[in-house]
């Protein structure tokens, strides 16, 4: 029996007081894009309510939605999210479980280590929760989803895990004894 | 510098990758003019001042398109269609 591994099982964990930095896995992704004119409504009909930019997630139930590019949107759910089965057909659906590794960034000093990581205002006041930024760490493309006011998941190809998560956790240093 | 990506809106130039001249013709498919091909891929004005050109935002959506800067002083003149 195959087992899943961690692509981070060999990274060294981050140990600090303010600030909580962890892989966080259980989740489906599944990328779909259509060039249709009527994709989006055939997509929504399935997931419900679309993101209405790019710098917007949309949470249905337990499925948060990103829109990536034009006609290209991300679906993370839970483990057992059937929506790349329910939309097989409908759309070109890839599915990304296994190339993406949820990293979690969660406390106060959050903002100001990710500052020092990506070119992206952080301030309170412009990425509120619900935000989403494709930008890059590290030289690597990655997602960053805004969670809550102090919590932000990025998500970091498998193959980059290891590299953005020294990134990080280096950034995260100076916060790691700060109470 | 900030780059207005068609989708993503204002975005810092370390996310986008410059793809060349975008004012030069191709030759078209099939051409033998070897020095036609030569000019495109070898030759380049280089110009001080207003400049069109390539680039993709290769960190966000990965979305290429044209942009309108001036090379003296980084002004952005927008993305040209």
């Amino acid at each position: 029996m195959l087992e899943r591994r961690s692509a981070l099982a060999s990274a060294k964990p981050y140990v600090g007081s303010t600030l909580k930095i962890a892989e966080r896995p259980g989740f489906t992704l599944t990328q779909v894009a259509g060039l249709s004119p009527d994709f989006e409504t055939k997509l929504s009909t399935v997931v419900g309510p679309l993101p209405e930019t790019v710098a917007r997630a949309q949470v249905n139930d337990a499925r948060t939605l990103f829109r990536l590019g034009p006609g290209q949107f991300w679906i993370v759910g839970p483990e057992t999210d059937d929506a790349a089965a329910k939309l097989q057909g409908q759309c070109a659906v890839t599915p990304l479980n296994s190339s993406r590794v949820r990293v979690s960034l969660e406390g106060a000093p959050a903002r100001e280590a990710l500052s020092r990581l990506m070119p992206v205002d952080l301030h309170p006041s412009v990425f509120t929760p619900g935000g989403v930024a494709l930008t890059g760490i590290h030289h690597t493309p990655v997602t960053v989803h805004c969670a809550a006011e102090n919590a932000f998941d990025i998500y970091v190809m498998r193959t980059f895990a290891v590299t953005v998560w020294e990134a990080i956790t280096d950034a995260a240093r100076l916060f790691a004894d700060r109470s | 510098m900030m780059i207005p990506c068609p989708h993503c809106g204002d975005r810092d130039v370390s996310e986008f990758r410059y793809g060349g001249d975008a004012s030069k013709q191709r030759p078209a498919h099939g051409t033998g003019d070897l020095k036609a091909w030569h000019d495109y891929v070898f030759l380049f004005e280089n110009p001080k001042g207003p400049h069109t050109e390539y680039w993709q935002h290769v960190l966000g959506c990965r979305r290429w398109f044209k942009l309108a800067r001036n090379t003296a002083t980084n002004e952005i003149g927008g993305v040209v269609s």
